[in-house]
């Protein structure tokens, strides 16, 4: 490969989101301004809380060379619970907090079977995906719980709530996650040892690495960020929903892929996984106001999806044929 | 006239010359051993002739005519079979259908499972097996897939068959059936090719025998008509350049002590001690599992029985964490596989074991780690271009160096490093060799396990011997070089008969012909 070619890569890696997310922003403007007004805009990042959130998470499971798709589940079953102890008259904290638990007992699931037991990340979490699912359905009854505004004051401060008057909750929380997720990432010794595992397991190992405890330590960290967007949504909608999370993952992988993540592992990028969430959030929203339905909505950022494997795919053939 | 012909047959691989100008012959029906020392090249000249690899340059001629031998399927219309080290076998198929695979008997588009049954089970009987042909391969021992994996090569009913180290994973009994296989298939006027490094089966088998080293031809001789002596000097014969700066101080007092370790399948009994800034060789043929015996040390293999102490404190680290936490360092051999994080930058590839020293709140510092790179760099002579250089991008020799800091960064007092110079130019060779002399003057015990002779011997104080998971040697530098005069004359001489005695010594025991302890032949 060339040194261009070499440099463009290397590029595309750190921007090829952000440049999407420019060139989709421009053909929506053009198809119907009123996308891009402020209020618009910041409704559009207020949603982006919940992909990006729990995108976060993912991308540490996808740099350790894993993989979550159980993490939709996580978000329904936490809504279910959310929506069940408050409407029983429990403090909104203390539900919350409760609901944080299970998502980690979750993820403790998911990374025990990993480890433990072996099992590729892969089928683990589509299996724990339905088990979680299953959970969700079995403890609501299969009924959506309205949470009614003699029990939402609190959670509304999560949803409309501003801090200091100005601005808006989700979008801070959704950047201190990513602060924090950052700092983890990059300045902590388990950052380092999450990419040093997906860069090459058994090396990490013979180094002295604690492979299953960081990978353990790996799941329940995406799975608190699932239960996190889990809480946000719930919030915004005031209601307990069972099905709240079906599809989740696939936005929130897609957003950690478009920000060039690798998927095999050991190179993660955390700035470009929160433009990869603003952009599916922002493709889905788009297409919404353009009036255009749930499942077309999913057509688009699958064929999103698709396009940023493909981009994917061309740079490894690349850098095969450049051998 | 020569049955089998291979002439200047030169094989070059990425940067290692495999074979150079390497001209062979072998007669119609007779039993042709070749053997060399690891790496001499003998399972390549073999993968050319069984079509796995191309020569760049030479010629095969088989019954006088020239042969193009491009692909498996060429080599088996020139009647050649190959039983290769590695075993192949699919495990959730039957005997019989392992064994037909490349041609299934059919009947009107649907395999004829009677008639492949029939055919194989009488190929099996033919081999003395008690093997029945509509087993699974799954459930069979290691040495029971070797001998279908020769029934394979049979079915062909081909001339040649080369046999690649046939005996590696047999025990005694299956030894004795392959050698009345092997004598069945002389019988049957068939010519068999035998590799092999252990030196009772050539003389017990082969009429013939080639001698490889380095990649190039040596001789060939009538195996009658040579000594066990002769081979083994021809085997390793070449002149031991000490350029390595052999350590010639006296190692102190025992920082290591491993006591009758065994782990079954793997070794069986094994003690030996390390001194402070000793520098102890582990020599051994492949498969004899002095990898696993060192690796126990490290936590890499968890031993059965026995213990292992650290300056008197019993010391079995569970994991490769508790080693380190114990001052023990590891450098991996296979440095792509498990040693280097290749997407990494080189300052990460450093401070991977001791991230927590490097910390402060939880948060690494980078001046410190920077430090850390520096101060390496400096004592190694390590080459980038920057520290977010990723490590893959450098050289074999310098990704090397970073691993022998990532361990002497955790304040090794014992290192352990499998085969040190696996890969890496003539030049970064010395500069480990004489970066481990002085880290041995320091204080440091070294174990290092490596394939290449000379290495031993030129830097080791003492040598371990492994054969089938025993140690048959422990041989010091110090006896081996007591009658060599320093200020005489002839002192290259001299110093070149004790290396060889020295190499002489090893093979033997490696090969399990003899056992030798500290001088007297026991």
């Amino acid at each position: 490969m060339s040194k261009a070619a070499k440099k463009f890569w290397l590029l595309w890696d750190k921007i090829g989101g952000l440049l999407i997310l420019v060139v989709v922003v421009i053909i929506y403007a053009v198809l119907y301004p009123k996308i891009i007004a402020p209020e618009q805009l910041t409704t559009t990042l207020m949603r982006s809380a919940i992909t990006g959130i729990a995108a976060a998470g993912m991308t540490f499971a996808i740099c350790s060379g894993g993989f979550d798709l159980s993490i939709g589940s996580i978000v329904s079953l936490v809504s279910c619970i959310i929506a069940s102890l408050i409407t029983k008259g429990m403090n909104t904290w203390l539900a919350l907090l409760v609901a944080l638990v299970v998502a980690a007992g979750c993820g403790l699931i998911n990374g025990l079977l990993i480890t433990i037991l072996k099992i590729p990340a892969f089928v683990a979490t589509l299996a724990t995906q339905l088990s979680f699912a299953g959970a969700a359905y079995v403890y609501s009854g299969s009924k959506a719980v309205q949470i009614t505004s003699k029990y939402n004051k609190d959670l509304k401060i999560l949803s409309t709530g501003k801090i200091f008057g100005v601005f808006p909750t989700p979008i801070i929380a959704l950047l201190l996650v990513f602060v924090l997720a950052y700092i983890l990432y990059k300045y902590t010794s388990f950052g380092t040892k999450v990419r040093a595992i997906g860069s090459n397991e058994l090396a990490a190992r013979t180094t002295g690495i604690k492979v299953n405890k960081i990978v353990v330590l790996v799941y329940v960290a995406t799975a608190v960020s699932a239960g996190l967007a889990g809480i946000l949504n719930t919030a915004r909608l005031s209601t307990g929903d069972n099905t709240l999370g079906n599809g989740f993952e696939l936005d929130a992988i897609t957003a950690v892929i478009l920000g060039g993540t690798s998927l095999s592992g050991g190179k993660g990028n955390i700035w470009g996984t929160l433009i990869g969430a603003v952009l599916v959030t922002f493709v889905k929203m788009g297409l919404n106001m353009l009036g255009v339905g749930e499942a077309f909505q999913k057509l688009a950022v699958s064929a999103v999806l698709i396009f940023a494997l493909s981009i994917n795919g061309i740079k490894l053939i690349m850098q095969k044929e450049g051998k | 006239m020569e049955y089998i012909e291979l002439k200047n047959i030169t094989k070059t691989f990425v940067n290692v010359q495999a074979l150079s100008d390497v001209s062979m012959s072998v007669r119609e029906g007779e039993v042709h051993a070749v053997v060399g020392e690891n790496g001499a090249g003998k399972s390549t000249i073999m993968k050319i002739l069984g079509g796995m690899y191309f020569a760049d340059s030479g010629e095969i001629w088989i019954d006088g005519i020239k042969r193009d031998i491009k692909n498996v399927q060429d080599a088996l219309e020139c009647g050649i079979s190959v039983v290769y080290q590695e075993l192949n076998l699919m495990p959730d198929l039957t005997i019989a259908e392992n064994i037909y695979l490349h041609n299934l008997p059919q009947k009107g588009g649907i395999v004829d499972k009677k008639t492949m049954n029939l055919n194989a089970q009488t190929l099996l009987d033919s081999m003395d097996l008690k093997l029945k042909s509509t087993e699974l391969t799954s459930m069979l021992s290691v040495s029971e897939q070797q001998m279908v994996e020769i029934a394979k090569a049979l079915s062909h009913d081909s001339d040649i068959i080369i046999m690649d180290e046939p005996t590696a994973s047999l025990n005694n009994n299956e030894v004795d059936t392959l050698y009345r296989l092997i004598k069945n298939l002389k019988k049957r006027g068939k010519t068999v090719i035998y590799i092999s490094h252990r030196l009772q089966e050539i003389f017990d088998l082969s009429d013939q025998v080639t001698i490889l080293r380095d990649g190039t031809y040596i001789g060939s001789y009538k195996t009658n008509e040579i000594t066990t002596d002769k081979l083994v000097e021809l085997m390793v014969g070449r002149e031991i350049s000490r350029f390595y700066k052999t350590a010639d101080h006296v190692p102190g007092e025992i920082v290591l002590e491993v006591k009758n370790i065994s782990k079954e399948g793997l070794y069986s009994d094994v003690s030996f001690s390390l001194r402070k800034g000793e520098i102890l060789g582990f020599a051994g043929l492949m498969g004899c599992n002095r990898e696993e015996i060192v690796k126990t040390i490290y936590g890499l293999v968890q031993a059965d029985s026995g213990e292992i102490l650290l300056n008197g404190v019993r010391t079995m680290p569970r994991n490769p964490a508790e080693a380190i936490r114990s001052h023990i360092g590891f450098v991996t051999e296979d440095r792509k596989g498990s040693g280097v994080f290749a997407l990494m930058s080189v300052r990460e590839n450093i401070s991977m074991n001791i991230l927590k020293l490097i910390s402060e709140f939880g948060l690494i510092k980078a001046d410190k780690e920077q430090d850390l790179l520096k101060n390496y760099t400096n004592k190694m002579n390590m080459r980038y271009s920057g520290y977010y250089q990723r490590i893959n991008n450098l050289s074999g020799g310098n990704q090397q160096k970073f691993l022998l800091a990532r361990a002497l960064a955790a304040d090794c007092k014992v290192l352990i490093m499998l085969e040190p110079t696996r890969g890496i130019d003539v030049g970064a060779k010395v500069e480990i060799y004489s970066l481990l002399g002085d880290l041995a003057k320091q204080g440091v015990a070294i174990i290092m396990v490596s394939s290449e002779l000379p290495e031993i011997i030129g830097n080791c104080h003492r040598t371990l011997v492994v054969f089938q998971g025993k140690i048959t040697g422990d041989i010091s530098k110090k006896d081996m070089d007591a009658d060599i005069d320093v200020h005489g004359a002839n002192r290259r001489e001299q110093l070149r008969v004790s290396s060889q005695k020295y190499e002489n010594i090893i093979m033997q025991c490696a090969t399990g012909n003899i056992t030798y302890f500290r001088g007297e032949d026991k």
